[in-house]
């Protein structure tokens, strides 16, 4: 290592990028050694600050053991699901319900138009068919007609 | 009662067995760690304090699944990174515009240092220093911030950060050393 330490140098350091060179350099030259630790200061008062501030927000100690409070998240867990599960019910009855009414008027309907089809269909009213019966109607086909 | 933070991880095999009592001993030696990681992470108390008690139900639901490939702080350390990061992402809007109310009051943790330097100024100083790196600290990438406050309030070593965040070791100097880069600029020029 030619020189002092750089800035940079002292950052890598201090972020655990510990080169061999460095290390032989700090281990010789006390204004560096100095320097460094200037440099680390910071950090090290941040580090005590706010370890300490955060202890004084620490929360007082659970007063239930962390199975009891696992198991009461397991019931609230199944409780949501019970709950949603009740909700879907709730909406989905109805719609099912109007489901299956459409599905019964669409029934009726087909079964309306096979009637009227019938009625339809047929090739004389019902109060003649028994005429129809004792007529029978065999129209003359062309061959017929033409050797008469 | 206030646990080191080099307090040695508990034997596995009270983990494995799942024993509530050594559990709760878990709890015990790990919940201040947690709590201000979060806390420092967050700066928020209400969600610190939630996510504390959501990391340690996490861990008990997943005890079993504990292998000890990493100690229990990292294993903990792990499960409320990814719990403030998910609040993060959950609340990124709120967060935010909280940050500039609550960084008013991180400002204070300078309040919080046993400086027994004899001369008013230099505590001062010393003062302005911590609300100047938390300043930083705040304007720090997510991942960044992250890594710093592992290191520097947690003191936790490159390798256990590394496992924490599952990054190689070289990430995390990476991220350390861009973070302690701007925290020096700017606690230089509060000197």
């Amino acid at each position: 290592m030619s020189g002092h330490l750089s800035s940079i140098e002292i950052s890598k350091w201090l972020a655990g990028m510990r080169a061999s060179d460095a290390e032989r350099h700090l281990a010789e030259c006390s204004g560096c050694a100095a320097k460094l630790e200037r440099a680390g200061e910071p950090l090290v008062r941040f580090g005590a600050a706010t370890r300490a501030w955060c202890a004084a927000q620490t929360p007082a100690p659970r007063p239930e053991p962390i199975a009891c409070a696992a198991r009461r998240k397991r019931r609230f867990v199944a409780m949501r699901i019970a709950l949603a599960a009740a909700a879907a019910l709730m909406v989905a009855a109805p719609l099912y319900r109007q489901h299956q009414r459409a599905l019964e008027v669409a029934r009726q309907d087909e079964a309306l138009l096979e009637q009227v089809q019938a009625e339809v269909s047929r090739s004389a009213p019902e109060p003649m068919q028994p005429l129809e019966k004792l007529v029978a109607w065999n129209p003359p086909s062309a061959h017929s007609g033409s050797s008469q | 009662m206030e646990t080191t933070l080099a307090a040695g991880p508990v034997p596995l095999r009270e983990i494995a067995t799942g024993e509530l009592a050594d559990f709760d001993a878990v709890v015990r030696d790990h919940q201040p760690a947690v709590f201000r990681f979060l806390l420092s992470s967050l700066r928020e108390r209400e969600a610190a304090e939630n996510l504390t008690q959501e990391c340690f139900l996490r861990a008990y639901q997943a005890r079993r699944s504990f292998r000890g490939d990493a100690s229990v702080r990292t294993w903990l350390m792990r499960i409320a990174v990814n719990l403030a990061n998910d609040h993060r992402k959950s609340a990124r809007l709120r967060f935010w515009r909280r940050a500039a109310q609550t960084s008013l009051d991180v400002a204070f943790t300078g309040d919080w240092l046993a400086d027994r330097r004899s001369s008013p100024e230099a505590g001062a100083m010393a003062r302005e220093q911590v609300k100047a790196v938390w300043q930083v600290v705040a304007a720090l990438s997510e991942r960044q911030r992250t890594v710093f406050l592992l290191r520097f309030v947690e003191e936790m070593e490159i390798r256990e950060i590394a496992g924490v965040l599952r990054l190689r070791e070289g990430t995390v100097k990476a991220h350390l050393f861009r973070a302690v880069d701007a925290v020096r600029k700017k606690a230089g020029e509060a000197q």
